[in-house]
C-alpha cells in the first residue's frame, strides 16, 4: 500500500465525512486538513469540498429511502433525512454498492441514545426496519424456478426423507407489534388491504412477518404460529416429517393440506426434494 | 475500401429505471445501452432479468461508479467478484469505470464514499491506478475503459498534467480512455477564477483533447451540467450544452468515431428527448466524418 497516498485519501474522506454542524465550521476544518494533505488551498477548494459533502448527504437519503420506503413515510421526509445523515456518519458504507448500505438501521435505532425517545413512542419502528431490509434483500437473491413435478414426491416418498424448498429470499421475522399490518397500510400497491390493516393495528397484536418472492416480486404476509414453525423447520433443512410434527405440536388442528395448496399458489413453496 | 464508406453505429443512451419498460417495448434504434454496473450486482431478481432481456436486443456497456480504481487500498475483492459475475452473465460490449478513488480508511475502518473523488497526478498515484486497472483487466480478461473525471478540488503537487497522467495510464496498463466530453468542459469552467469565460473554457478544453494520443479513446460521453454562481456541477441532469457539442466536434475530428453515449442520470427526461440527443450526436459525428449512420 502506498502510505502517503493512503493518508491523503483518508484525509479527504475525513473532510467530506466531517460532521461539522455549519458551513463556516466545515470550511475552517476542511481547509486546515486539506492544506495539510496537499489540496490546493483556494476558495474554490472550499466550495468543492462542500459540493462533495452535499452529494454524500443527498446520496445517504436516496439510498436509505430506496431500502426503507415505509420508514420514510412513518418518520416523515425531514426526520428520515436526519436519520439517514446520522446513520451515514455512524456507519458509513463499506462497499461500492449502495444497495448494501443500511442493513444495521434496526439495531442503530435501538442502540443510539438520542433515538430512544422516538423509539419509546414508536417501539415498532425497529421491527418495521427489519422487515423492510428483508424485503430489500429478497429482491436481489438468486432466482429459483417452480418445480411442479417435484410435488409428486409428496405422494410417493416417506416424509422423513423429503424436505421443502421455499422461494428465494424467504425469511421470518417475529415481532411484538402488528408489523405486517403497518407495512400493508403503507403499501400503495394494495389499497384493498388498508381497511383490514387499520383494524389489526388498532388491535395491536403481535405478528410474525413472512417474506418471500413471488416470481421477482418480494411479498409480505403475516403467518400463524404453526405455519411459522413449519417454515422455520424447512428453512433449517429439516425433513418434511419433522417440520409438520413441529407445526402440529404448536397447533394440533393445523391443516397441512390447506397450507401446502396455499403455499404453492403464492409461490412460497417451489419444490419438494429428497434428503 | 476507403474508411468514409463504412457506416457508423448509432450512439447509445444511458438506460435508467424510468425507461426500462419503454425501451424493451419500443426497442428504439440506438447503438447500445449503458447501465451502472452496481445497479445489477446480486445473484438474481427483476433488475438483472430486465438487463438480460435488453441484452437480447442491444449491446450493453457496463459503466461502473464504485471500483475506486485510484484507491491506495487497492481493489475491493467483493466488488470485483460481483463485476466479474455480471460481465460473464451479460457479455458487455465495453466495461468502464473512473480515474478516481472512493475507498479509504476512516477512523481505521475501510469505507466507501460512494463518490468519484479526484486523485493527484503524481508518480505514486499513477502506480496505484495502473496496478488496480491491471488487476481488474486480468480478472475480467478484457481491457477496461477508464473515464476522465470532473473534479471539484485539485492537488497542489503534480508530476504530470491531467492529459499526461491519462496518457501514461493508457500506455502502461493497456486500458482505453472513456472520454467524458462534458467533464472536460466542466473542469475548464471550474478552473476559471473570477468571471466565467465560456469561449476561453472551450479553448482550454480543446487543448486538453489535443494533448491526448489520437488513438486513445474507446467511448465518449455527452451530458449536461449545472452551472451555479460559484461552481459548475457535473450532474447529468440536462441537455448537452452548445459548447459541449462543439467540443464533441473537436473530439470526433481528433479521435474518430468512437461510440458516443448520451448520459442523463438525474431529472431523467422523456425517452424521446434522450433519443433526440442521441440522434443529434449521430448527426454531429456523421457531419464531421462524412459518414451516414448505419
Amino acid at each position: 500500500m502506498s502510505q502517503d497516498l493512503a493518508a491523503a485519501q483518508s484525509a479527504l474522506l475525513q473532510v467530506i465525512h466531517s460532521n461539522a454542524i455549519n458551513l463556516v465550521a466545515f470550511d475552517a476544518y476542511s481547509m486546515l486538513v486539506a492544506a495539510h494533505f496537499g489540496l490546493k488551498n483556494t476558495q474554490f477548494t472550499q466550495r468543492g469540498l462542500r459540493a462533495y459533502r452535499a452529494n454524500a448527504q443527498e446520496l445517504a437519503e436516496k439510498a436509505l429511502q430506496a431500502s426503507y420506503p415505509v420508514m420514510q413515510q412513518l418518520l416523515g421526509e425531514e426526520n428520515f433525512s436526519h436519520l439517514a445523515q446520522d446513520l451515514w456518519q455512524a456507519l458509513p458504507p463499506q462497499c461500492g454498492d449502495l444497495a448494501q448500505w443500511g442493513d444495521e438501521l434496526h439495531a442503530y435505532l435501538r442502540e443510539v441514545p438520542q433515538l430512544q425517545a422516538l423509539l419509546a413512542e414508536h417501539a415498532y419502528l425497529s421491527d418495521v426496519a427489519r422487515v423492510e431490509w428483508a424485503l430489500h434483500q429478497a429482491a436481489k437473491v438468486a432466482d429459483a424456478a417452480l418445480d411442479t413435478a417435484s410435488f409428486q414426491l409428496l405422494a410417493s416418498t416417506d416424509p422423513a426423507q423429503l424436505c421443502l424448498m421455499l422461494s428465494p429470499g424467504c425469511a421470518l421475522i417475529r415481532s411484538a407489534f402488528p408489523v405486517v399490518s403497518i407495512l400493508h397500510l403503507h403499501d400503495e400497491r394494495q389499497p384493498d388491504a388498508h381497511e383490514l390493516a387499520q383494524q389489526e393495528i388498532a388491535a395491536g397484536h403481535a405478528q410474525t412477518a413472512l417474506i418471500w418472492r413471488q416470481g421477482f416480486r418480494p411479498m409480505l404476509a403475516q403467518v400463524d404460529v404453526a405455519s411459522a414453525t413449519l417454515i422455520d423447520s424447512a428453512l433449517q433443512g429439516q425433513s418434511l416429517a419433522a417440520a409438520v410434527d413441529a407445526a402440529f405440536a404448536q397447533t394440533p388442528d393445523f391443516d397441512f393440506s390447506a397450507w401446502l395448496s396455499a403455499s404453492v399458489k403464492s409461490g412460497l413453496l417451489i419444490a419438494a426434494c429428497q434428503l | 475500401m476507403p474508411d468514409v464508406l463504412m457506416p457508423r453505429a448509432p450512439s447509445g443512451i444511458g438506460w435508467r429505471h424510468p425507461h426500462y419498460a419503454a425501451v424493451l417495448e419500443l426497442k428504439p434504434r440506438v447503438g447500445f445501452l449503458q447501465v451502472h454496473s452496481e445497479n445489477f450486482f446480486g445473484s438474481g431478481g427483476a433488475a438483472l432479468a430486465t438487463l438480460a432481456q435488453a441484452r437480447e436486443h442491444y449491446p450493453i456497456s457496463l459503466h461502473g461508479v464504485g471500483l475506486s480504481l485510484g484507491s491506495a487500498l487497492g481493489i475491493d475483492d467483493w466488488h470485483l467478484d460481483q463485476l466479474t459475475t455480471l460481465v460473464r452473465r451479460i457479455e458487455p460490449v465495453r466495461v468502464s469505470d473512473h480515474a478516481c478513488f472512493a475507498r479509504g480508511l476512516l477512523n481505521d475502518q475501510t469505507v466507501h464514499a460512494a463518490d468519484l473523488l479526484p486523485i493527484p497526478f503524481t508518480h505514486e498515484s499513477l502506480n496505484v491506478l495502473c496496478a488496480n486497472v491491471s488487476q481488474v483487466q486480468e480478472r475480467l480478461k478484457r481491457p477496461l475503459l477508464v473515464e476522465n473525471l470532473s473534479a471539484y478540488v485539485s492537488y497542489a503537487q503534480a508530476d504530470y498534467s491531467d492529459a499526461e497522467f491519462l496518457s501514461a495510464l493508457m500506455q502502461r496498463s493497456g486500458c482505453q480512455l472513456l472520454l467524458d466530453v462534458n467533464n472536460v468542459f466542466v473542469n475548464a469552467l471550474n478552473d476559471q477564477a473570477g468571471q466565467r469565460d465560456r469561449p476561453q473554457a472551450l479553448r482550454q478544453a480543446c487543448e486538453f483533447l489535443d494533448a491526448l494520443p489520437a488513438h486513445a479513446v474507446g467511448e465518449m460521453h455527452l451530458a449536461g451540467h449545472c452551472e451555479m454562481d460559484d461552481i459548475v456541477i457535473d450532474d447529468h441532469g440536462s441537455a448537452v450544452c452548445d459548447e459541449v457539442w462543439r467540443l464533441y466536434v473537436h473530439a470526433v475530428k481528433r479521435f474518430g468515431d468512437a461510440p458516443a453515449l448520451i448520459e442523463w442520470d438525474t431529472n431523467v427526461p422523456e425517452l424521446d428527448v434522450l433519443l433526440a440527443q442521441a440522434t443529434q450526436a449521430d448527426a454531429v459525428a456523421s457531419a464531421v466524418l462524412g459518414k451516414a449512420a448505419a
